[in-house]
């Protein structure tokens, strides 16, 4: 389904990168039990050596103890069934958090194919609410605004102070957090999933054939102007040899991972998001859209598409299937240039097609401008885990969800049960990232099991890239990182100009919202198409006031204020 | 003339008409032949997409005839356990739910077929008014919880039992293939309604009940929504929506970053939807053969005579 | 017998008839018990599953909201309607979803009517058999592999039609890509899809055709084709007609899915219709409105049963089979 959901993996320069975004600048980690915040309130256990409900619920032990319960508890948690994952029930990191905790999970499966639906469904209906919701991809924002008005999820701010103490750490670290998880009434409703990926952060990467540019004696293109010599040359000098002009010089395909080439492109002009195209300048909003570098850059596009023919107009029709094929064809490579989070989309990494190419940095506009994409929000999947009012034991869930945020269940929700589906490095092996590798993975990522939950739930994923580093350089996690880091990091754009789009709003800014951005995505996406393609011509005045005036009654204006009237209200 | 004789003498016609109804013979069996071959060419390139590699497919290779066979497809398909439960859920919903769908639908369909049957039009309507308006899905989930349905295999049989559609095509065939002089024949000899509809109705209407029995089990075999919305037990899931699921997880092509999930799927995404057509639809064409033979002609033979 | 005078003879007689037809219906309520008996089952069912519910149509009305339930929800009348009406893109969603679904009855109904008689015509039982089969296999092919074997067929580059085009000389036409084709594809791969499963209805009429009328018309020297013309077709004309109001009652149901799946940024001036707008603004929506969704939804049925009734006047006229 053309659900657009764009969640990428990302991984923020860590420290740096969290510094700099966030107002307060940052302290060095205390790694004791919480933060100032949790040692100020922790609450006093009773004779029993246990902490009493607030809600009239079971006692708990007090934050960071192991056990969570001293009597069997039953916990109802609603997940989208994942297929990886053959048995929840009889699931080692079930076992495990049983053992561990005292905590028996009780599971409602719904299919993962429009698991919002039937959430929605269930929430207007409010029949069978689960003690909690575990979504992968979480509910939106705009739901989870609904029902904490409404007091159907819990307020978390309490339980935080008293009872977390790994998930406190991490808020500790990573200032971002908190930012992240306050509604616009200054109280928290859900604990996010964090899973940091530099490559899944910058993922807008372009792949040039190498081979072709050797063939004919041309260097990487490293301007919009010189990319447009490069694909000429592909298109007309046969650079695959065969004597045949059967060279597609440049294509993207509709639902692939990036495989849309203007968020490559645009970035050569104006910071471009395809899915939120916003950003920020000097706190203040301003849409991609309407802007004259944006206009240069679809011109630009239009040249390549419609006027030299070098980016095939396919791309805004064809899935990634047919991508694929030619990418893939046979007998010999007819794709110069396409966009996408990675060859593998379309070859295998073991075979001979993907060696003929090499990541194509962002190029330098006309202007001057040379973006990569970057969001470094991205890693922050804010609605992983909600307990709702029908739960009986809201403390006991809460501080089950806090032991998924140590390095142990993080790891083992991820990659399994040590010593069995990973083990720990003992030699002081590199991890890929450049730090000492934490883990060497057995049981493959993608393989059907029963031995995690698919990372799902809170978890900080913070060791993604840190697994052991093989000697292929063609192995994926290896071959993305040394991408990103040699090709696209230079180019970050600066951190203020980046926004987070996942704020949360007030339940009526968020229907309206809702509502101007259905029509306003539609419109816009089919006028960047239509412009690149030549069914429109970006060159053509009339023309394209009559699409800012068509922006302007589709009221993106009011859109934009909402959104900055919220931004500033979270300073 | 006695009837032999009639006949003797039209024999001695045939000739001439042997002419015409041999072009015409010619003509028909020719555009069905051309019906057969236009829907024939993706069928093929389904099953032998189906039957390739994965690479192969990936590719696009495959034309006409499958590309280095393998039955990876299929491996992968009957490696999720649920597969199993699917088809022994969805087999089971399909027999006792079609068995359900057909005792309500000549039920209803029955009587509304009966001219003479005072308040009839308005029974009628009252139908065919439900058919187009329903109050959406929030009431109607209520009412499935209030019921207690949900989450119960009962679920997927009782708040579908009736199809109002195939109610309507159903009496229309009742009015226009049960005359009323056989029901007053029947009176007269004392026969009961009930008694009639069991003894005589339904001998006779062999060719709609076959149609019900495929348009319901199909139904039935295809369901996914219903079982979307209110099962949550892993097993009760029909078939389709393990299916669903295993198409949605190999479609990591989809924008969600993932590559080493998307590796670990490589090529199979494509192999995957055509075997997942294979295993879906077989069973149920299999079925097929034993219901067509109820749609041969003269199915009324000697009824009306008695 | 006695002889009365004349208007005396009148009345009783008016009054023998009046009564005689009062006896009648209680007469016929009463021999027809049992019908009513069992009709009462579905009819029970029809109203807790699909009357019952209907209450619920108040949501459009109303702004749900899910904690004050339906009836508490805020009454808001037409606004949910006036919305619709006035969006952005109202105009072009209608006109796509009624340009889409007439073409699709018009041009598509024919089909399977054909196919069945040509199937009932066929004297060979074994190859009669084959095509039925082969025909209607493509009914099972889901949507989501439909749509992607569509796209795969019409791919500018890789697809078969557009293979067959650059060999016979022409220049390569990316189909998906351009508003103008996509009514067409849309319909003549329902067609193709749909035709054999639905011929099976006309095929059961057909098969329930007396064959004493066709024996008696061998006797009067008839060949193939007039049987045909004759009996068959005007054998199944009810159910051609009582088919054709039920699709009009559909009319405004275009296939939600299919063009769904069908969409891209460059063909949504044609692709966009009701059900994919209301689904996006609605129930998939990040700030779900159901009550948004349910005035649409109306909407939808109101006009679907104006079209309903008119068609069934007209068949009602025309073919004295009406569906009430």
């Amino acid at each position: 389904m053309k659900r657009v959901l764009t969640i990428l993996l990302c991984v923020v320069m860590v420290l740096a990168m969290l510094s700099a975004c966030s107002p307060a600048g940052k302290e060095p980690a205390e790694k004791t039990a919480g933060g100032e915040k949790t040692q100020a309130v922790a609450p006093t256990p009773d004779e029993d050596g246990l902490i009493p409900s607030a809600y009239g619920g079971v006692s708990v032990t007090p934050a960071g103890e192991l056990p969570i319960v001293k009597e069997p508890v039953t916990l109802s948690i609603l997940i989208a069934q994942h297929d990886n994952v053959e048995d929840y029930v009889n699931n080692k990191m079930t076992l495990y958090m049983k053992e561990q905790t005292g905590v028996s999970v009780e599971w409602i499966t719904v299919p993962s194919q429009d698991a919002t639906q039937r959430v929605n469904l269930m929430l207007s209906t409010q029949v069978d609410i689960p003690d909690v919701f575990m979504i992968p991809l979480g509910m939106t924002n705009e739901v989870v605004s609904d029902m904490a008005d409404q007091g159907l999820f819990l307020q978390l701010d309490d339980m935080i102070a008293k009872h977390a103490h790994w998930y406190a750490e991490r808020r500790a670290d990573d200032p971002l957090i908190e930012q992240l998880m306050k509604l616009p009434d200054g109280h928290e409703y859900s604990l996010p999933k964090v899973v940091k990926s530099d490559p899944n952060s910058m993922s807008r990467r372009a792949w040039i054939n190498q081979k072709w540019l050797d063939n004919l004696n041309l260097k990487m293109p490293t301007t919009t102007e010189e990319l447009v010599t490069v694909l000429k040359a592909f298109k007309n000098d046969d650079p695959n040899g065969n004597g045949k002009k059967d060279e597609i010089a440049f294509m993207g395909a509709t639902n692939g991972w990036n495989t849309l080439p203007e968020e490559f492109i645009l970035n050569s002009f104006i910071k471009y998001t395809r899915s939120t195209p916003y950003y920020l300048d000097n706190g203040k909003f301003e849409a991609c859209f309407d802007k004259d570098a944006y206009r240069e850059g679809l011109k630009y596009m239009n040249r390549l598409c419609a006027v030299e023919g070098l980016l095939d107009p396919a791309t805004y029709t064809q899935d990634n299937s047919q991508l694929q094929q030619l990418f893939d064809n046979e007998e010999i490579a007819l794709v110069g240039l396409a966009p996408g989070g990675g060859t593998f989309l379309w070859s295998s990494m073991e075979g001979e097609r993907v060696r003929e190419y090499n990541p194509l940095p962002p190029l330098k506009g006309p202007a001057g401008v040379q973006y990569t994409y970057l969001d470094p929000f991205d890693s922050y999947y804010i609605n992983e885990y909600i307990i709702t009012s029908a739960c009986k034991n809201p403390e006991v869930a809460f501080r089950f969800a806090d032991f998924m945020y140590s390095r142990d269940v993080s790891m083992r929700n991820r990659l399994g049960e040590p010593g069995v589906d990973y083990t720990i490095p003992s030699g002081g092996e590199m991890g890929i990232d450049g730090d000492p590798a934490s883990y060497i993975p057995v049981l493959a990522w993608g393989t059907i099991n029963s031995a995690h939950w698919n990372e799902i739930g809170p978890t900080y994923n913070d060791f993604d890239n840190n697994g052991v580093k093989g000697d292929d350089p063609y192995e994926l996690q290896q071959y993305l990182w040394n991408a990103t880091v040699n090709c696209y990091a230079p180019y970050k754009p600066p951190v203020e100009m980046c926004h987070n789009n996942k704020m949360y709003y007030m339940p009526d800014d968020a229907r309206r919202l809702s509502e101007i951005d259905t029509d306003l995505k539609s419109y816009t996406r089919n006028a960047l198409a239509e412009f690149v393609t030549g069914v429109k011509d970006p060159n053509d005045d009339a023309q394209w006031n009559a699409y800012l005036n068509e922006l302007k009654t589709l009221g993106y204006e009011e859109s934009l204020s909402i959104v900055q009237a919220r931004y500033d209200s979270m300073k | 003339m006695s009837d032999i004789q009639t006949v003797k003498k039209n024999r001695a016609r045939k000739p001439k008409a042997l002419l015409e109804d041999k072009l015409f013979g010619f003509v028909n069996d020719g555009l069905l032949v051309l019906a057969a071959l236009i829907v024939f060419y993706p069928l093929v390139y389904i099953l032998s997409s189906a039957f390739s590699s994965p690479t192969a497919v990936s590719k696009g290779l495959v034309v006409f005839f499958p590309v280095d066979f393998s039955l990876k497809g299929f491996e992968e398909v009957f490696s999720h356990k649920a597969i199993v439960t699917g088809f022994a859920n969805t087999i089971f919903y399909t027999v006792v739910g079609t068995l359900v769908n057909i005792i309500l639908t000549v039920a209803a369909a029955y009587p509304l077929s009966r001219k003479n049957l005072p308040g009839r039009r308005i029974l009628l309507f009252i139908f065919t008014f439900a058919m187009l308006f329903n109050g959406g899905l929030i009431p109607s989930y209520l009412l499935t919880a209030k019921l207690g349905l949900i989450n119960h295999r009962a679920v997927m049989i009782i708040p579908v039992a009736l199809n109002i559609f195939n109610v309507i095509i159903c009496r229309t065939f009742f009015e226009t293939t049960i005359p009323e002089e056989l029901i007053e024949a029947a009176q007269l000899d004392g026969l009961s309604h009930t008694r009639f509809i069991v003894q005589i109705a339904m001998p006779l209407s062999k060719a709609i009940i076959a149609v019900l029995v495929l348009y319901y089990g199909l139904g039935h075999w295809n369901s996914y929504f219903q079982a979307f919305l209110y099962i949550t037990d892993k097993s009760k899931f029909p078939l389709q929506i393990v299916l669903r699921d295993i198409l949605i997880l190999n479609q990591v092509n989809e924008i969600i970053a993932d590559p080493l999930l998307y590796q670990a799927k490589q090529g199979m995404a494509q192999l995957l939807k055509y075997s997942l057509i294979v295993v879906a639809s077989v069973p149920f064409m299999l079925a097929y053969p034993f219901v067509a033979k109820y749609f041969v002609k003269g199915v009324m033979i000697g009824a009306i005579k008695g | 017998m006695r002889v009365s005078t004349g208007n005396e003879a009148r009345a009783v007689s008016q009054k023998a008839l009046r009564s005689k037809a009062m006896r009648s219906l209680q007469h016929r309520v009463k021999i027809n018990w049992e019908l009513y008996v069992i009709l009462a089952i579905p009819l029970i069912w029809l109203l807790i599953f699909h009357y019952y519910p209907m209450y619920g149509v108040q949501i459009a009305f109303r702004r749900f909201s899910p904690l004050k339930g339906i009836t508490g929800s805020p009454w808001v009348g037409l606004t949910n309607f006036i919305k619709f009406f006035k969006s952005y893109n109202f105009e072009r969603v209608l006109r796509n979803t009624l340009s889409i679904s007439l073409y699709d009855l018009v041009v598509g109904f024919p089909f399977p009517v054909i196919l069945a008689i040509l199937l009932n015509n066929c004297l060979k039982p074994r190859f009669k058999k084959f095509v039925q089969i082969i025909t209607y296999m493509p009914y099972f092919i889901s949507t989501v592999v439909m749509v992607g074997i569509i796209i795969q067929f019409l791919s500018p580059k890789v697809g078969v039609i557009n293979y067959l085009i650059t060999a016979l000389g022409g220049t390569e036409i990316d189909f998906m890509g351009r508003p103008e084709y996509f009514r067409n594809i849309y319909v003549w791969t329902n067609i193709w899809q749909g035709t054999g499963w639905t011929a099976i209805i006309y095929l059961s009429a057909l098969s329930s055709v007396d064959p004493g009328l066709h024996e008696a018309a061998l006797v009067d020297g008839a060949n193939r084709f007039q049987r045909m013309w004759y009996i068959d077709l005007p054998s199944i004309l009810p159910t051609i007609a009582i088919m054709l109001t039920l699709r009009m009652g559909n009319i405004m149901n275009v296939g939600f899915e299919k063009v769904l799946l069908m969409q891209n940024d460059l063909n949504t001036g044609a692709s966009e219709i009701i059900s994919t707008y209301v689904y996006k603004a609605g129930p998939a929506a990040a700030a779900p409105d159901f009550s948004y969704a349910a005035a649409i939804g109306l909407f939808n049925s109101i006009i679907n049963l104006v079209l309903i009734m008119i068609v069934n006047k007209i068949n009602a006229k025309i073919n004295e089979t009406s569906l009430w």
